[in-house]
């Protein structure tokens, strides 16, 4: 029963921490493109990020160390350093996407000041993140998440092609637009696989004291968790690619993918979307605030974790207090969240293979893992994974400029 | 207004370029949208908060593709939107059915330039 229940938190935090602002974001907008052309995409992402967390879930149950302190560890100062650069600078513009976007749907909500409600989210969410544990945490952002569910119902509703989103599963190019459709297929992955996930991930692990007995709850979590938030993404590209394609809708603001439920669902579709995506969001910023202060302290050496008292961690608890300010000063600006968002994904696309080497390799270290060390099966998903993550950091900042961020 | 729309749809089509045809393409996107959330509008079937901030968002989008306009035919079309999507913050059933009405004429015209 237990065990049962460890799941059922895990998979509830994965469903938080995968459908973000990105995932939001590039679904919707691939899908009001594409319409089901990139369905295939998100399988290979939610295939890859499952190989991912499950190595690093596996690591930290084994060797009781968080992706940085291994990266640290194994790989020596010099190329930690470069992966934590690269690690906090996709960690903050992704935190500023996660803020801005709490705010926006927080807007949509209440038709108040947006940028009243960029403080007021931000400091709701310092509050929240200080007062509670770690476990309600996990259970309020995965459980009210989950009325993201709403999308599916509304992809039904909408009555899509069920056979045209079959084969949205089978990789084709069928179109005139192929740079364009190139960038979306590198936005999804990088939204998949955004390197936040796999340091909250392992962290988290630690937090709760994984040993290897429980390396099965670990992979039922990475499958489970990661594969229902495949699901959600699914649904979001299925509902735009029936409501929004057709209409000639561009998806460039969140509030036309909360569109996506209203249009089947009305009033009551519309509220539980604008839900889901507050916590889901939500949720994400607080992953996302809480791996910058993870990777800093586990880099530096520092006390860390959110099961201490603030007091037991000063130096990570700042961290992430400072994050958030950092995030809420930048949106405050004026710059669209939307457009941090697009930013965002594209440049962990780029930071992909420092995030995803060192566990590879760590995961592999019979030295370090001992008997829990990689299979034939994990290495061969590992390396091939790892092709396509060095492929799209590659071709990922060429796409952004020559599609103009995917403006065409 | 529908002769007025007709005229527009001349317009645009004879001093359309590649960039006023993007313009073009990001208009039809607003109308086509404001018409979708219109038609929940006309049916009392939505949270009036979502209608004013995202109708105010997207219309601040037509009003900015009005000052950006590539044509003096697609600024006019980017103000008729523009003004039907304030109407919309505000509007009763009634007259969110007659907005709805004129956004996906707007929106048609506007796809049939792509």
């Amino acid at each position: 029963m237990k065990a049962i229940f460890s799941i059922a938190l895990g998979i509830l935090a994965a469903i938080g921490g995968f459908v973000d602002m990105g995932d939001l974001v590039f679904n919707a907008a691939a899908g009001a493109t594409f319409g089901y052309q990139l369905l295939w995409v998100v399988v290979i992402g939610v295939v890859g990020i499952i190989t991912y967390s499950e190595m690093c879930g596996r690591v930290a149950a084994v060797s009781k160390r968080a992706v940085f302190e291994a990266v640290r560890e194994r790989l020596g100062f010099r190329v930690g350093l470069v992966a934590l650069i690269a690690a906090q600078i996709v960690n903050l513009m992704t935190l500023c996407a996660e803020v801005g976007g709490v705010a926006v749907v927080l807007h949509l909500l209440s038709n108040l000041p947006y940028r009243l409600l960029i403080v007021v989210g931000a400091l709701a969410l310092v509050v929240v993140i200080w007062t509670l544990s770690f476990e309600y945490l996990e259970r309020i952002f995965g459980y009210v998440g989950l009325c993201l569910i709403v999308f599916a119902v509304a992809a039904v509703k909408l009555n899509p092609d069920w056979g045209a989103v079959g084969r949205g599963f089978v990789p084709s190019a069928n179109t005139g637009e192929l740079l364009l459709y190139a960038f979306f297929a590198v936005g999804l992955l990088g939204a998949a696989m955004t390197p936040y996930e796999v340091y909250f991930y392992s962290s988290g692990a630690v937090e709760e004291g994984w040993t290897p007995k429980d390396l099965r709850t670990n992979k039922a979590n990475s499958i489970i968790g990661y594969g229902l938030g495949g699901f959600l993404s699914f649904a979001l590209m299925i509902s735009a690619g029936a409501l929004l394609l057709p209409h000639g809708i561009s998806a460039d603001f969140l509030g036309t993918s909360a569109l996506m439920a209203q249009a089947p669902l009305g009033e009551i579709g519309l509220l539980l979307a604008l839900v889901g995506m507050l916590f889901a969001i939500g949720g994400a910023a607080l992953d996302v605030a809480f791996s910058g202060a993870y990777n800093l302290a586990q880099f530096l050496g520092w006390e860390w974790g959110k099961y201490r008292k603030p007091s037991g961690a000063p130096r990570f608890t700042l961290t992430w207090l400072v994050l958030f300010a950092l995030a809420s000063l930048v949106i405050l600006t004026g710059v669209d969240p939307v457009l941090v968002t697009e930013y965002s994904v594209i440049f962990s696309a780029v930071a992909l293979p420092l995030t995803y080497v060192p566990i590879l390799l760590v995961a592999n270290d019979r030295a370090y893992m001992g008997t829990h060390a990689n299979g034939k099966l994990g290495n061969a998903f590992g390396l091939a994974y790892l092709v396509v993550i060095v492929g799209i950091a590659v071709a990922a900042v060429p796409l952004l400029i020559l599609t103009n961020a995917g403006q065409g | 207004m529908k002769p007025t729309v007709v005229l527009l749809a001349a317009f645009l089509l004879a001093g359309c370029g590649s960039s006023a045809a993007k313009q073009a393409e990001a208009l039809q996107s607003l109308a086509a949208e404001g018409a979708l959330m219109a038609h929940d509008a006309g049916e009392g079937d939505e949270w009036k908060p979502y209608r004013s901030a995202h109708a105010d968002e997207l219309a601040r989008q037509a009003s900015s593709l009005r000052s950006t306009a590539k044509t003096v035919q697609l600024s006019r079309a980017a103000g008729l939107v523009a003004r039907d999507l304030q109407r919309l913050e505000h509007a009763d059933p009634r007259q969110a059915r007659l907005i709805e009405k004129r956004l996906t004429r707007v929106a048609k015209l506007l796809g049939q330039l792509e």
